[in-house]
């Protein structure tokens, strides 16, 4: 259907730029031939015209011509003197004997020409039995003097052809007399000799030869009065401005003013544009002999039949190639564009993921197959790509999954317990390390000795794996060093050697290195190149880096007998060690601006020492992250805190002063649980069996649901070493008769106390909360009370609330 | 004085009597055309009848004036111009105008070539009606000493259109428009109108003998009131039609040539001239204009003596 329509579509496209070509070009042809046939036609009918035109003055010279010859006899019989009546008698006789067309002649003579007659007019014609009859006219009823054929000649010293005239209405014979002034020997004009001839010969000849099949001719005379017309009622009657005014044509008006004036023109008369049928052309020329015109009257449609056929003609072959063009446009469209279904059927089932599928097969060497050639080489290209995308992504996959390990490895290198020592509450440090990729090159360590706490961080050189294979390298020297119970500075020196020896990648590490006794707070120290740390008293007195005067030490890994100087520092209880790498303080906004040493200290300053690690750490990360605003991590970022508590040593003998209350009602209830995520079915249904026991309200059931679940959550995921053992732990129930319920989680898993979490700023986003505070939060808006104690070596979690019915 | 009596005592017998039952001859100035037109409507249209006159339209023939049958008792009531009518007057021939249905001077001088001023023409040849209806043209000749030299023709305009004459005289109402259905061009410098230079004078009236009138004063009245009714009907423009048609008709009788086109423009044109410059039609000679006529025709010799309006003019009233 698709194919169908774009083949009708660039069809029309096509056959409008067709149908237009065509239709000008016929508009053109049509004008062109009606223009050029316009032109023949006035020509054709002018050439016409002339012939009738010639016609008509030979007919008419034959009588002028021997009315001439004889009016010049009689004049020069006159002249002599040898000219009388019955001379004038004889003339018009004799011109009548010897010419047929000639009906009538008279000899009119002038006033008392002979002296007895005023009027004296010899006229000869035929009588009723064709003979020839002479009388003499004139009088007050034959009154010559004033008649045109005798004064417009004697006037005028010249012949004349009157206007045609009807002799008798009850014969309606249309006359015309030709009129020859005699003059005498002194030339003055004593009267004329005429011929009159019938016209109907003339009219013969002019009604019969039509220009055009349905035209008509039409001899006009001076006096404008048709002389010959197709309609009998307007001879010598109607004149061209009688009809111009009668059919409002201008075109008959301009003939009526040509034709007096003896000029020669054509015109259109009626409108062809609104009534073409009966619209004519009007072609007129003088008749000068006589000052007739010959007129003819050509309907446009005869004038134009021949081009109207062609047109005609013309439009219908147009209609009908236009018609054959259309469909076997349509056709060869169709049938060229009928691979582009076929090709997009391939492209689909390519897109399915059927690369090899087959594509359709061009013949033809043209743009067909040049997309042809396209998509196999689309297809081949897709199968090679894919097929190496394959192995791309499988040997990606593989160093991923490489990478996840190494990452695990190296995580696994490093001190992730916290708290590390949870027997002992004199030492509170906390770390972090996030690498900028999958592994890093950021290192930190530290190692309980005998009251004596070792303790590195630092930065190799680059990122990635080379630096995480050289972290793990610098950490295991680290390690090797610590446990020899070596100065700081030897443990750097040292550590030193040990990299810078076949250092062919030529990296280096910053480190700094810690040695603090643990009862004395004395801390002696070597910072090889590395970020000074930042000395947090406890008093508040002072927050600002370890200033370190002498000599700054080298990073380790460049010169293997490079020295390094130890230094010495106090330490005093609640005193807060802040150790970082550049990560921290480099770290980047989306504007390239560094988290600044400034603003590290002015964050640690406000968040103060006297706060778990954890929590010191979580405030810094936290605008850290703040300031980096979602910016990629461009450096490897590790941080590490530690606060002690000088000369304490075991203090876990307060806590195992305490002891776990057995004190129960009638209404105690107990849970048996394992670390296992699945448990927390098994405690549902408990709740849900106290709820039905204890007729706790639904909602509220619910409510504590949600909270144990969260507590319990937290140790199952949290409390146990994840060695794939089971560990046991309990959940215990009781209630008064005030409905004051407790809730007691008991587990021997690591120390964790969970209400020493800050509360979650439920005004901050997801993001920007510090992990882990909420689900706390959530158990205590849903207890009244939460509070933790260890005991005996068990964390024990006790929750309070009031149930509702 | 005396004629006034006299047609009150015969109003008075012929009201008493009734109708006289008697055919009243008419005869218009030349053959059936629309200058007539009223004649034939009174006719066609029963104004005569219904006025209880018989009337019989008798035309002249070629040789003979109406005024020339009147006088030879060949008809009752002739239509004739007034200078003709003063003419025939002045030799004797005692006549009464019972009825002036022209208004206006109709005669145009039209000449071959646009002219400046008449005086141009002087010496140079003008064709005229030879018979009658000049005497206004001759009278202005006279007066302007145009010295014009005068070419008599029959009817049409051919002499004219030839190209032999300077100009002619044309009745606006025809041969003006002959000339310009032959498809001649005229400007305002081709036509002068005769009433640019003379008095105005009127045309076309109705004459009868005062034996006539006096014995058959109630039908005279009743043929006036009829052509004038007759008028009155073609004056209305949805008439016109019907009007000229009768004309046709008459022509057709008369087997004359005329086309419908020039019958139509004659007849609006007579109607137009029977009308002052403010549309009213007077249907009576004017006397101003009458005495100044005579005055100018007694100066130049076309009349003799002196005639008193109130000898010639009847005015009718009933």
């Amino acid at each position: 259907m698709r194919q169908k329509k774009f083949a009708r579509r660039l069809t029309g496209f096509i056959m409008i730029n067709v149908g237009f070509c065509f239709a000008l070009a016929s508009f053109l042809v049509i004008k062109w031939s009606t223009d050029n046939n316009r032109k023949n036609a006035i020509e054709n009918s002018f050439n016409k015209l002339d012939l009738i035109e010639l016609n008509i003055e030979s007919q008419l010279s034959k009588v002028s011509a021997v009315v001439d010859n004889f009016g010049k006899t009689l004049e020069n019989q006159i002249k002599n003197g040898q000219c009388g009546y019955e001379d004038f008698e004889n003339v018009t006789q004799l011109i009548l004997q010897q010419n047929s067309n000639v009906v009538g002649s008279i000899v009119a003579l002038k006033p008392y020409y002979f002296p007895q007659y005023e009027y004296c007019a010899i006229y000869s014609s035929y009588n009723s039995d064709h003979e020839i009859e002479t009388n003499k006219l004139g009088g007050i009823s034959y009154d010559y003097f004033t008649a045109d054929w005798y004064v417009v000649p004697v006037l005028s010293g010249k012949t004349y052809w009157n206007d045609p005239y009807v002799e008798t209405e009850a014969e309606s014979i249309e006359m015309t007399t030709y009129s020859y002034p005699l003059k005498d020997a002194s030339g003055e004009i004593i009267g004329v000799f005429t011929a009159d001839i019938a016209i109907n010969a003339i009219n013969a000849f002019v009604k019969n030869l039509q220009l055009y099949e349905h035209s008509f001719n039409m001899l006009i005379a001076k006096n404008g009065t048709f002389i010959s017309h197709a309609d009998s009622t307007k001879l010598l009657n109607e004149t061209p401005m009688t009809e111009a005014i009668l059919y409002n044509s201008a075109s008959m008006e301009k003939m009526a003013h040509d034709a007096a004036k003896g000029i020669r023109g054509y015109g259109v008369v009626g409108d062809p544009h609104k009534d073409y049928e009966n619209s004519y052309f009007v072609f007129y020329t003088p008749v000068p002999s006589a000052n007739w015109t010959i007129a003819s009257l050509c309907p446009i449609p005869d004038v134009f039949e021949s081009t109207y056929i062609m047109g005609n003609r013309l439009i219908l072959v147009f209609v009908i190639a236009f018609v054959v063009l259309s469909a076997l446009t349509i056709l060869i469209i169709s049938r060229l564009a009928s691979p582009l279904k076929l090709f997009a059927k391939s492209a689909q089932e390519i897109a399915e993921g059927n690369l090899t599928t087959q594509l359709p097969a061009i013949k033809v060497h043209d743009e067909m197959f040049q997309m042809h050639e396209s998509f196999r080489y689309m297809q081949k290209s897709l199968i090679s790509q894919i097929s190496a995308l394959k192995t791309t992504t499988a040997a990606k996959e593989r160093v991923e999954s490489e990478l996840n390990i190494a990452r695990n490895i190296q995580m696994s290198m490093i001190p992730k317990m916290f708290p590390p020592y949870p027997e002992r509450n004199d030492i509170d440090i906390y770390a972090f390390m996030r690498p900028a990729k999958e592994v890093g090159g950021d290192l930190y360590d530290f190692f309980l000795n005998d009251n004596k706490f070792y303790f590195a961080i630092g930065d190799v050189s680059g990122k990635g794996v080379p630096a995480a294979l050289f972290m793990a390298v610098s950490r295991s020297i680290f390690r090797t060093f610590v446990q020899s119970d070596a100065d700081a500075d030897f443990i750097v020196r040292s550590m030193n050697a040990a990299v810078s020896n076949n250092n062919d990648s030529n990296m280096f590490v910053t480190l700094f290195v810690g040695i603090l006794d643990l009862k004395t707070g004395h801390l002696s120290y070597c910072n090889a190149g590395h970020n000074p740390p930042v000395v947090m008293r406890a008093d508040g007195s002072c927050v600002d880096f370890m200033q370190i005067e002498g000599r700054k030490n080298l990073p380790i890994g460049l010169f293997e007998d490079a020295p390094y100087d130890r230094h010495e520092l106090t330490l005093n209880d609640h005193d807060t060690l802040f150790l970082y790498t550049d990560g921290l303080t480099e770290a980047e906004n989306h504007k390239a601006e560094l988290y600044s040493d400034e603003r590290l200290l002015k964050t640690l300053s406000s968040v103060g020492s006297h706060i778990p690690m954890r929590d010191l750490l979580d405030n810094v990360l936290a605008d850290v992250e703040a300031h980096a605003a979602g910016a990629g991590q461009s450096d490897d970022l590790t941080m590490m805190a530690m606060s002690f508590v000088f000369g304490k040593e075991n203090s876990l003998a307060l806590e195992d002063e305490k002891t776990l209350s057995d004190a129960h009602s009638e209404n105690y209830r107990k849970l048996e649980m394992i670390n296992n995520i699945d448990q927390i079915n098994n405690m549902a249904q408990w709740i849900e069996s106290l709820t039905d026991e204890f007729g706790i309200n639904m909602a509220q059931s619910m409510s504590i649901n949600l909270a144990l679940e969260e507590a319990v959550a937290n140790v199952i995921m949290y409390a146990y070493p994840k060695d794939g053992k089971e560990y046991t732990f309990t959940l215990d129930f009781d209630v008064d008769e005030n409905r004051n319920s407790t809730w007691r989680i008991v587990d021997s898993g690591r120390p964790f106390n969970p209400t020493t979490k800050a509360d979650a700023d439920t005004t901050l986003s997801a993001e920007d909360r510090k992990i882990g505070g909420l689900g706390i939060l959530m158990v205590k808006k849903i207890m009244d009370s939460v509070e933790y104690e260890r005991i005996h070596k068990q964390n024990v979690l006790t929750m309070k609330v009031i149930l509702k019915e | 004085m005396y004629k006034r009596l006299t047609f009150v005592i015969m109003l008075a017998v012929l009201f008493i009597s009734g109708v006289s039952g008697k055919t009243i001859r008419i005869t218009p100035q030349w053959y059936p055309q629309a200058q007539f037109a009223g004649l034939y409507i009174a006719e066609k249209k029963g104004f005569f009848k219904d006025m209880g006159v018989d009337v019989q339209i008798v035309h002249p023939s070629g040789t003979e004036s109406s005024l020339d049958m009147l006088r030879d008792g060949k008809t009752d009531i002739a239509m004739s111009q007034l200078i003709d009518a003063l003419t025939n007057y002045d030799s004797g021939f005692e006549l009464l105008n019972i009825l002036q249905t022209s208004e206006r001077n109709s005669v145009l001088i039209v000449t071959r070539e646009p002219l400046d001023s008449i005086q141009q023409l002087s010496g140079k040849r003008v064709g005229h009606w030879k018979s009658g209806f000049s005497e206004g043209a001759f009278i202005m000749n006279a007066e302007l000493g145009l010295n014009l030299r005068w070419i008599p023709y029959n009817s049409d305009v051919s002499i004219f259109l030839s190209g032999v004459l300077d100009a002619t005289l044309t009745m606006i109402y025809n041969e003006y428009d002959q000339i310009l259905m032959s498809g001649v061009e005229l400007t305002e410098k081709n036509v002068f109108p005769l009433s640019d230079y003379i008095v105005d004078a009127q045309e076309d009236g109705f004459y009868t003998t005062p034996e006539f009138y006096n014995n058959n004063i109630d039908d005279v009245w009743k043929c006036v009131t009829a052509i004038k009714e007759a008028w009155e009907w073609a004056r209305i423009k949805s008439h016109r039609k019907e009007a000229v048609e009768i004309v046709m008709s008459m022509l057709k009788d008369f087997n004359l040539r005329s086309n419908i086109t020039h019958q139509r423009y004659m007849l609006d044109k007579i109607l137009e001239n029977q009308e002052t410059k403010d549309g009213v039609v007077p249907y009576m000679v004017d006397p101003v204009r009458f005495n100044e006529l005579v005055s100018l025709m007694r100066r130049y010799g076309f009349i003799f003596n002196e005639v008193d309006y109130n000898d010639m003019v009847i005015t009718l009233e009933k």
